[in-house]
């Protein structure tokens, strides 16, 4: 059991990893916008495993992250990826509950997104010492809007057939996380 | 492929609500900022601490300053990071902050810089 | 899509819409009037002027075209002023001038002759800021303040004894600025202004819609390019004493210009820099001063007498606020 929760949650999280990696390839640094804003691709990873193993399933993924921030990009960057990633885990989790009903992963994702990037932009504050950079707000909200919008329109596409497919843990038709059973 | 007729049709009323929500902090945001002013500071922040102030609009010429590991460009007319130690080069690419308000940050570094129009401080001077 | 989902869809829309709006709406509250800077310079000073509104670039012109009337009446360094004729002649018959020195006197009593606008020869021994700046020699300094106070006023006219002089100094800042602000409130067109002479400084209307009270920062009195705090002023007048504008060292002391009419020496109640708020320019630069030499203590009657606040800096760097003035410390 142990080792399909390594294989599974590892596999996803090389995943999220060649997302990010992808992406910044694919996009150079955007000017005008502060550290850490992008399309934020690897997102779609986390939504997956928390949609699919709840909050700890999204947490083993953020921590994967942080620690491949960690060691690439030293303990700055890692502190970025951390609250980022935990902002948007947050959020992620409290609508998942709702997603079906309330929310679609169009929500959830640009919810996500958000939250992505005001945690970042939150502790890049910190770690500067500088509140301006607050001001970056007003343009990271509308980027977040657009690239939440994109990955998780994306997601709400092909969630269906993940379903389908299955994981590690045996989805019901409602994908109600309460209702999961452990394979 | 889907039209997005399909996607439409999947969409929730708690998306609408998100995606409102976001919009309207953003222009409350940018609503609320609106400094113009032709005289700038630029403020330095080195390790979350104030580093030193460089009026802008004092300068004959341009000055340089090194900060930790990131070299600043101080002109009349703006502030631009030349050159930085660091790995992603944000603060590099960022180019010439101009405005009142415009900051940029070399976040690994840990130094900021923040414009402030002089005319926001203080309207006038008695002496 | 279903009804329910296109009438919520108009709902979004329309609040979304409506909050723009509002922002949208704000920001142009906010939005400065277009303003008009220039600066020049008179009465030995730089004159700073922000006029907001539509005619402010029209307007912008007669505000130093009436500095400079001023500057020719008031200053006793003009030789066809009205000063320089009274202190030339002894006499002088002018509505104006004789209704100004009248102000000054007025305030001379009330702060128990520490503020004199007939201290002229005794500001000249000093000479600060000329070629021959320094300690005044006894035996001419005593002989220059004896004149202090021999003045009369009659009417119209004024007469002074022969070895007085009058100087105005000490008021001529703040006046240039009462008369530059009235004259842009009476002005069409101007929504508001801050004028700034030399350290003196006035102000009145709003920079823009919304009604926003003006900033003025004060200088630090021991360092130059810093501020001690920001006064946040719907309208009024301000003007600073310090005893950093002219001075010389001699000796490991200070000798400052700003002397005490009963002693002919610089004053030295502890304060090293006073600064007035009030509603007439003139009386904040004249209360600034008479402050100054009096001291914290014996200012609080006079300040209350004229209406005024007060920001002391002393010795040892402690600042004090007296009145209703909003002041940041820095």
């Amino acid at each position: 059991m142990k080792s399909k929760k390594v294989a599974f949650f590892g596999l996803l999280g090389a995943l999220s990893l060649v997302l990010g990696f992808f992406e910044s390839v694919m996009l150079p640094e955007i000017p005008f916008l502060p550290p850490g804003a992008k399309l934020g691709l690897s997102n779609l990873v986390t939504m997956y495993a928390s949609a699919t193993a709840g909050f700890t399933g999204g947490l083993y993924i953020v921590f994967i992250k942080t620690l491949f921030a960690l060691i690439t990009r030293g303990t700055v960057a890692a502190f970025m990826s951390l609250c980022g990633g935990l902002a948007s885990l947050a959020v992620l989790c409290i609508m998942l509950k709702k997603e079906g009903s309330l929310f679609s992963f169009f929500g959830i994702g640009v919810a996500s997104a958000v939250m992505h990037n005001l945690g970042q932009l939150a502790a890049a504050c910190i770690v500067t010492g500088t509140a301006e950079l607050l001001n970056y707000g007003k343009y990271l909200l509308v980027f977040a809007l657009v690239t939440g919008s994109v990955t998780g329109t994306a997601l709400l596409l092909i969630m269906p057939r993940l379903r389908k497919i299955g994981g590690l843990y045996k989805i019901n038709n409602e994908n109600n996380i309460k209702e999961m059973e452990k394979v | 492929m889907k039209n997005a007729k399909e996607i439409l049709s999947k969409l929730k009323k708690g998306d609408f609500a998100v995606a409102l929500v976001t919009l309207f902090l953003s222009a409350l945001l940018f609503a609320l900022s609106f400094s113009q002013g032709e005289k700038m500071t630029a403020r330095i922040y080195y390790n979350g601490e104030s580093y030193g102030t460089v009026n802008l609009y004092e300068l004959s010429e341009p000055c340089q300053l090194t900060v930790g590991r990131c070299t600043l460009l101080f002109e009349a007319d703006g502030v631009t990071f030349l050159s930085s130690e660091c790995e992603d080069r944000l603060c590099i690419n960022r180019g010439k902050l101009t405005k009142a308000g415009d900051t940029m940050a070399c976040v690994p570094e840990r130094v900021s810089v923040v414009l402030k129009a002089e005319k926001d401080e203080a309207d006038a001077v008695v002496f | 899509m279903n009804k329910k989902r296109v009438v919520s869809l108009v709902i979004v829309l329309t609040v979304t819409v409506l909050c723009l709006g509002a922002g949208l709406y704000s920001y142009s509250r906010a939005k400065k009037f277009p303003m008009s800077e220039k600066n020049t310079y008179a009465m030995g000073t730089i004159v700073s002027q922000k006029v907001y509104g539509d005619y402010a670039a029209k307007h912008i012109e007669k505000g130093n075209l009436l500095i400079n009337t001023l500057e020719d009446t008031i200053s006793k360094n003009v030789d066809s002023s009205a000063v320089s004729e009274l202190n030339k002649n002894g006499t002088l018959t002018h509505k104006d001038t004789a209704e100004l020195i009248s102000a000054c006197e007025e305030l001379s009593e009330a702060s128990d002759g520490a503020f004199d606008v007939t201290v002229g020869k005794v500001v000249d021994l000093w000479d600060f800021g000329g070629d021959n700046e320094g300690i005044p020699e006894k035996k001419a300094l005593e002989k220059a303040l004896s004149a202090v106070g021999d003045i009369e006023i009659d009417g119209d006219t004024v007469k002074i004894g022969n070895n007085a002089e009058v100087d105005l100094g000490a008021v001529g800042k703040g006046l240039a600025c009462d008369s530059v602000i009235s004259l842009y409130r009476a002005t069409e067109g101007i929504e508001g202004a801050i004028v700034s002479v030399g350290g003196s400084v006035g102000c009145f209307g709003s920079p823009n819609k919304r009604g926003d009270s003006w900033r003025i920062a004060v200088r630090h009195p021991r360092s130059e390019n810093e501020f001690l705090g920001v006064l946040t002023l719907k309208e009024g007048f301000v003007s600073t004493s310090g005893d950093y504008e002219k001075y010389f060292m001699y000796d490991g002391e200070r000798y400052h210009h700003i002397l005490d009419a009963r002693t002919g020496y610089p004053a030295s109640s502890g304060l090293i820099s006073v600064t007035v708020i009030c509603d007439s320019g003139f009386l904040s630069d004249a209360l600034s001063t008479a402050c100054f030499i009096l001291g914290r203590e014996k200012s609080l009657e006079l300040l209350e007498k004229y209406n005024a606040s007060a920001i002391f800096v002393d010795e040892e760097m402690n600042v004090t606020t007296v009145g209703e003035a909003e002041f940041e410390k820095r």
